[in-house]
């Protein structure tokens, strides 16, 4: 089944709005943090929290990234099908753009919570370590010419790289971090969405993950048609 | 809609109004790759 233009401006259309929908209500209807979660009086975090929002979803589609990555590079050493390694580099390309806005959206919490932007808290430190690990990827990528030699050694890096995804999610569980633990641990800091929360939470988990696989496909095609259009320069077709 | 300051008004609107314009740039940014890539695509055929 072919994704015709048309079907692609209407999910734009339809992603845009529903986001805006949710951001607007997360802002304006949802409630602020019950009393007895708040540290202090005047405490930033009464409305602070709804940075959760967004940063939830950065975080999800940072770690899926970076699994399309392991996949691909694990079947491509095993298949030697170039196309897989296209997928785990697409994948690698837009998962930096979802790292930044992680480590971003990471920072404004931390100004809004613990009175600075950075303050090299374990899960702030593990995120900026995955942003180094696509940003190598990458950067190994352009550092060499030959399309079989690329491939291999990307798909170590990518595969090795992965480490970094399950190092993140536990860091802020078994190192001392200010970070909010959101599992009922001995830790937990009680913070739960009711089901108005629940459900934009659930929405713009959805469509950032709508938005990654669009994303996905469309830097996929790219890298592809620049390797046709490498392959017409050097006379191949 | 719940109880809002409207200090904390202010905020969220100018918090709204900065996210919308960028979400809104990415969207058409977006938009315009999906042209690139399909007329590159008809173009490469």
């Amino acid at each position: 089944m072919k994704f015709q233009r048309k079907q692609a401006v209407i999910l734009l259309a339809v992603l845009w709005a529903v986001v805006l929908y949710a951001m607007y209500q997360v802002l304006f209807s949802l409630g602020p943090l019950s009393e007895e979660l708040l540290r202090f009086e005047g405490d930033p975090m009464r409305h602070g929290y709804k940075i959760f929002f967004f940063s939830m979803q950065a975080a999800a589609i940072t770690y899926i990234a970076f699994a399309v990555v392991l996949v691909g590079s694990v079947v491509y050493l095993r298949t030697k099908n170039l196309k897989w390694d296209t997928i785990a580099s697409s994948s690698a390309k837009v998962g930096i753009v979802f790292t930044t806005i992680l480590l971003v959206n990471g920072a404004i919490f931390s100004n809004v919570g613990w009175g600075a932007y950075w303050n090299w808290d374990p899960r702030q430190t593990t995120s900026l370590f995955l942003w180094f690990i696509l940003a190598a990827y990458l950067s190994l990528r352009t550092a060499v010419d030959n399309i079989e030699t690329r491939a291999r050694l990307s798909a170590v890096l990518g595969i090795f790289g992965f480490v970094g995804v399950p190092l993140t999610h536990i860091s802020s569980t078994i190192w001392v971090s200010n970070h909010p633990q959101l599992y009922n641990t001995a830790q937990s800091s009680g913070f739960s969405l009711d089901k108005s929360g629940l459900t934009l939470f659930m929405i713009l988990m959805t469509s950032f993950l709508i938005l990654y696989i669009y994303m996905l496909w469309l830097t996929y095609k790219i890298e592809t048609q620049n390797q046709i259009y490498q392959n017409i320069l050097r006379g191949e077709q | 809609m719940t109880e809002l300051t409207p200090a904390e008004v202010a905020m969220f609107r100018q918090i709204m109004a900065v996210a919308a314009i960028l979400w809104t740039l990415l969207i058409i940014y977006i938009g315009y790759l999906d042209s690139k890539v399909r007329s590159l695509d008809e173009r490469l055929k």
